[in-house]
């Protein structure tokens, strides 16, 4: 049993352990309680899995440093949103669309879906060091102070150029060339 | 502010989309780049999102197997648990049903051998005794039991005994065993009336009965049956 502070530590670090502890922990409460809209069994547990990539998702991308509540009421919220805006789509005749308030990104995707595209099939060419700092920087939303200090370059005008050299190489890789 | 100041403040400050075109102040060049950064952020996004389905659907998975290994390992309980009852209340041998199964043996025809000329014809009494050889016990019972009628020999009610006995009719045998009289019997039977009787009462467990005719064989050294009587004796419970 993990305590509460440590395990969001651990969903925040990406650690297995902790998110299977969380999945296994609150499944079942987690069927009854959606269970009672009419959706299927495949379609709760594509919620339930949505729902906990949510929160992790949320806590790296530190748009979620202090629950206020626990974990599991967390859970709960988010799952039932994602409940209620899959079950609305399945109404007939549904034109109505629910924003999406979970995933933040979501409605933004779309707009630079073709690129994001072709970075996701080329991002791991790039080296270990140019791989941590884009995601630092662009997925775990830290700062440039931030990323210095958690790393051993020597000031944050070399970590700029490192960072600056990395986003020219990931073009490179993608052929993308930015007009100027 | 230079332009990657702006760009790397945008990111940090986690601008919403549409203010950050804006304070872009219609730079193409800059828009580009915001998008191609804005892009990036959306990839590593949907790479981790990804990743982490992939995660949850092989621990959705992992726990599935297990909650069926489970449950399996809950029938193998129940199975192990109903096969130990059925064992524990099952009907116990006796010592005295153990000892019948070791001492009893079918005595063998010493009345009429079956003939291997199939062309003869065959009398009554050896057509008994060919079911009587053949195992054909309940016909066997019949055979004798209507020989029996007409001829009364002695012979006759003792192999319908044994044969009462192979059938597991073991009161019906000792009726047969008490008709007969010994001294009616051929010599070479003689005798074995008594240790089948023995045997028929230690298989009903009543083996002080048993002993009784047992002790009746052992004490007549000159009967085959002498020896194996007093160790039968011996092991009585």
């Amino acid at each position: 049993m993990f305590e509460e502070k440590l395990l969001l530590e651990k969903l925040r670090n990406n650690e297995p352990a902790a998110i299977e502890y969380v999945y296994v922990q609150y499944k079942k409460a987690f069927f009854g309680f959606i269970g009672k809209m009419e959706l299927n069994k495949q379609d709760i547990e594509d919620i339930y899995q949505d729902a906990i990539i949510a929160l992790i998702e949320n806590l790296q991308r530190r748009k979620l440093d202090v629950l206020m509540s626990s974990v599991k009421t967390y859970l709960f919220s988010i799952g039932k949103y994602m409940a209620i805006k899959r079950w609305h789509k399945k109404l007939p005749g549904s034109s109505e669309t629910i924003p999406d308030l979970v995933f933040e990104e979501g409605q933004v995707e779309d707009v630079y879906d073709s690129m994001a595209t072709v970075i996701e099939n080329n991002f791991d060419r790039l080296g270990h060091n140019c791989r941590e700092i884009l995601s630092m920087f662009y997925y775990e939303s830290l700062t440039l102070d931030e990323i210095l200090q958690k790393s051993s370059y020597a000031n944050k005008d070399v970590l700029k150029s490192k960072k600056s050299r990395c986003l020219k190489k990931l073009k490179e890789l993608c052929k993308i060339v930015i007009h100027g | 502010m230079d332009k990657e100041d702006l760009l790397n403040r945008i990111f940090e400050e986690n601008i919403p989309d549409a203010d950050a075109i804006k304070a872009l102040g219609g730079d193409h060049e800059l828009l580009e780049e915001y998008q191609f950064r804005k892009s990036l952020q959306v990839a590593l996004i949907r790479k981790r999102r990804v990743a982490q389905k992939k995660l949850l659907h092989q621990i959705s998975l992992k726990e599935r197997v297990k909650r069926k290994r489970l449950i399996w390992l809950g029938l193998a309980a129940s199975l192990s648990l109903l096969l130990v009852t059925v064992w524990i209340l099952r009907p116990q041998s006796s010592t005295a049903e153990v000892l019948y199964a070791q001492y009893y043996q079918t005595f063998p025809n010493r009345i009429a051998p079956s003939l291997r000329d199939q062309n003869k014809q065959l009398t009554e009494v050896q057509k008994a005794f060919v079911l009587y050889d053949n195992g054909e016990y309940s016909d066997a019972i019949v055979a004798f039991k209507k020989l029996y009628e007409s001829d009364r020999e002695a012979f006759l009610l003792f192999y319908l005994g044994v044969s009462h006995m192979e059938t597991g009719q073991f009161k019906l045998a000792l009726q047969s065993f008490k008709e007969l009289k010994s001294d009616d019997l051929n010599p070479d039977l003689r005798g074995f009336e008594i240790w089948y009787t023995g045997l028929c009462h230690l298989r009903l467990n009543e083996p002080a009965v048993a002993k009784e005719y047992l002790e009746l064989l052992s004490s007549n050294v000159t009967h085959p049956m002498s020896e194996l009587s007093r160790k039968l004796i011996s092991e009585l419970p």
